[in-house]
């Protein structure tokens, strides 16, 4: 082996993470490599010095419980599941079979009986109850020509593993065989009619009867029908898990005997929970129906939008309906995506590319990563709803990549290959010094450009607060992004600023205490012009510290840093206000 | 005793031994929480959770634990499943907090006085605690996702296991915690 290991490797090899014959190349290197055991051993120190500060100095400085802590058991007695079967079984015949506890075990086993048959839910035919739903169905959706029908429901989406509950209010309208769902800008109702059409649930107000009978279809097995405590009843069918829903576990709809109406259902996947519940249920003349949503439920004989005209069909067939899907809102659906990105860390300058593909898909193309981030990036976005993944080159030639790039790969910081100036040898005392600090401060004002540019490209999207575009939490999750940059730019602007202070000390000159920085009012504003002042102090560093095509001398570039990093610093804390406004 | 009852005396014998497993569950489960739940409860502060949140999610953790046990889920050690589970946590709650996170600490850290320093001289002992001072403030600002590898790596667990709790692949996850070293040997050396 004639390279040396890499920090990571060593770790890797430190912590027993590597294969069995990476180990053993590692350790072979190690044996005839006096730079790379130098390596190991300083790393260990390294670790050793974390967990020394973290022991220290870290957790120390965590502050203490605010309450005195409880007592545990009477949680633990709370939680104690009955034994196992058997165990109460043994327990259970160990006072049985004692003769003077007969006639107790005999009442207590009745009792026992009364309660298993008597208390629970009853078992009523489901086949009836289907039956009654249907005609009740029927019966409320009577309209004349002049009327359509509107159902307002309510969807609950529960992530099982997270406690995260997301809901949404849906309007839906029915006109003859035509159904118009409105979302809204809520993903909840898009995703939930994204999945309707996805099994082929079309033409469908989101809680009615030809639902129902869908679903039972799709789960596979045989309805059973309960009838609970209060007189409602429930109506259950688990999933067969070779059906052809996959995840599907169980669906289970509430049914009220007073009317036969529907009134809830719950799609229990394995990952999450939907519940739709309805709101209301009314029929309506056609007069008070928004135009825009009559004019879909009742096309022109002609389309006249080309939007609309993808969406109708020209020649319905008689009996079947026509499902009309709501276009997504790509916005929403690009924050979402980005905010998705921008939790690994896929928006600091990678080659990510993010656009809207109209009218329903947002596409994100990947191209020069490794196969692992490919992978990363399959399984964050693979299965969401109208995002398409792709690792296509850009086109040289096509007229996409001709224009400027909005992914900005951020240049690695080039090696110092020249003194520049000698002033700066005799300030760092020896060139392996210079060359570490050159490293440091690059890398530095790197990190901070990059956050820099995911900021720029925010701003470029959505250049207002209040964007109509989005709904309230694609705001949350922009608002989020924002301000995680925001406050990563102050972290590397206060390290640039230890970094950089002491240097120029050493040449005479201080941070300054203020500095002109023009008023801005919003993290927009502020953000693009902090991506200016980065720029050109990474501009002077590199043409003061590296072989630059434009290399400059202490004497020119200490007062440019002066204005520059006070400036910067000033915008930093800008932003950060900025970012926390609503 | 009689002679006909030892039917049931044998019944009876598993029965005690049932209840004498739950008393052991939860003798075992009290014991760690009276000796891990500040930890666990630091753990969680420093993942960015309120004080007042992580001392109700550390008695949840032990309550998990108590229910793991009773199923009998094999765990390869106490220890390190209290902290995948209090780490689990953390990361749901970045995931509803939809803002940043930021670990709020007493004040700026400085190293715990009543811990005996190995340095020969007060300067070196001044140094010595700057340099601890620097790599705690650097902890703090790691990203959280790395700040939590380098942490559930302290607690002795595999990169397998970090990466599944925060749904990254195995490469990532050593990529973090690497990285997360090399910017705290930074951090010690400015």
């Amino acid at each position: 082996m004639t390279d040396h290991l890499t920090r990571e490797q060593l770790l890797r090899f430190l912590d027993g993470e590597l294969s069995r014959s990476s180990t053993a190349r590692v350790a072979d290197h190690l044996q005839s490599c006096w730079a790379c055991r130098s390596s190991l051993d300083q790393l260990e120190g390294d670790i050793a010095n974390i967990l020394k500060a973290q022991i220290q100095v870290f957790a120390p400085s965590i502050p203490d419980p605010p309450n005195p802590w409880p007592r545990l058991e009477p949680r633990l007695a709370a939680a104690q599941s009955r034994p196992p079967y058997w165990k109460r079984a043994a327990s259970s015949m160990r006072f049985v079979l004692r003769p003077s506890f007969a006639f107790a075990t005999t009442a207590l086993v009745a009792i026992l009986i009364f309660s298993l048959v008597v208390l629970p839910v009853q078992p009523v035919s489901a086949k009836e109850v289907l039956r009654h739903v249907e005609v009740a169905e029927a019966q409320r959706s009577i309209v004349t020509p002049q009327q359509v029908i509107r159902q307002r429901v309510q969807i609950r989406k529960l992530l099982k593993h997270s406690s995260v509950e997301l809901s949404a209010n849906v309007d839906s309208w029915k006109s003859g065989h035509i159904t118009y769902w409105d979302s809204g800008k809520d993903s909840v109702g898009a995703e939930l009619q994204h999945l309707y059409k996805s099994f082929g649930i079309s033409s469908s107000l989101p809680l009615s009867n030809s639902v129902l009978q869908s679903w039972i279809h799709l789960a596979g097995s045989e309805p059973k029908a309960y009838r609970e405590r209060d007189g409602a009843i429930d109506v259950q069918v688990n999933s067969d898990p070779q059906g052809s829903v996959p995840g599907l576990q169980r669906v289970t709809f509430h049914v009220q005997p007073s009317n036969w109406h529907v009134d809830s259902m719950n799609l229990s996947f394995a990952d999450a929970d939907f519940e739709i519940s309805e709101l209301d249920f009314s029929v309506v003349n056609k007069r008070e129906v928004p135009p825009a949503v009559l004019a879909i439920l009742e096309p022109p004989a002609h389309p006249v939008e080309p939007r609309l005209a993808a969406l109708v069909p020209s020649a319905p067939p008689v009996n079947a309906s026509i499902y009309r899907p709501v276009l997504p809102n790509l916005d929403d659906v690009e924050v979402g995506v980005r905010y998705d990105l921008h939790r690994i860390g896929a928006d600091l300058g990678e080659s990510i590319e993010v656009s809207q593909h109209t009218p329903d898909a947002v596409i994100v193309n990947a191209w020069g990563i490794s196969s692992e981030r490919k992978a990363q990036l399959a399984s964050l976005l693979d299965g969401k709803p109208d995002v398409r993944l792709e690792f296509q080159p850009p086109d040289i030639n096509s007229s996409v990549a001709a224009q400027p790039a909005r992914s900005v790969v951020i240049p690695q910081p080039p090696l110092p290959q020249q003194q520049p100036d000698r002033r700066l040898e005799q300030y760092f005392g020896s060139r392996d010094t210079e060359e570490n600090y050159t490293r440091a401060v690059l890398d530095t004002s790197t990190t901070l450009l990059s956050h820099l540019y995911a900021l720029r490209a925010l701003a470029q999207r959505w250049p207002s607060n209040n964007d109509p575009r989005l709904s309230d939490s694609s705001r949350a999750e922009l608002a989020a992004m924002v301000q995680d940059h925001a406050r990563e730019v102050a972290s590397q602007v206060d390290e640039l600023k230890a970094e950089l202070v002491p240097l120029m000390s050493g040449f005479g000159y201080q941070l300054k205490s203020d500095a002109p920085s023009g008023a801005f009012a919003s993290w927009q504003d502020v953000g693009v012009a902090s991506l200016g002042a980065g720029k050109q102090i990474d501009f002077t560093l590199r043409s003061l510290l590296t072989t630059s095509t434009s290399p400059t001398s202490v004497d020119a570039a200490m007062p440019r840093l002066q204005q520059q990093l006070t400036e910067l610093d000033i915008l930093a804390k800008k932003l950060l206000r900025a970012s926390a406004q609503k | 005793m009689a002679a006909g009852d030892d039917s049931y005396l044998n019944l009876g014998a598993m029965f005690e031994a049932a209840w004498s497993e739950k008393g052991s569950a939860h003798e075992r489960v009290t014991a760690l929480y009276e000796s891990h739940r500040d930890g666990i409860y630091r753990f969680l502060v420093a993942q960015g959770l309120e004080p007042a949140a992580a001392q109700e999610v550390t008695q949840d953790v032990f309550i998990d634990l108590f229910v793991a046990i009773q199923k009998e889920t094999p765990l390869r050690s106490e220890r390190g499943w209290l902290y995948a589970v209090a780490a689990r946590a953390a990361v749901d709650f970045w995931r509803r907090e939809k803002r940043p996170i930021w670990v709020e600490l007493d004040s700026s850290p400085t190293p715990d006085e009543s811990l005996s320093s190995r340095e020969p001289t007060p300067e070196a002992n001044a140094l010595e605690n700057e340099r601890l001072r620097q790599i705690a403030d650097g902890l703090r600002r790691l990203p959280k996702e790395h700040r939590l590898c380098v942490h559930l790596r302290m607690q002795g667990l595999r990169y397998r296991e970090i990466a599944k709790i925060l749904g990254v692949s195995t490469s990532t996850a050593a990529e973090w915690i690497a990285s997360s070293v090399e910017r705290l040997r930074g951090g010690s050396n400015d």
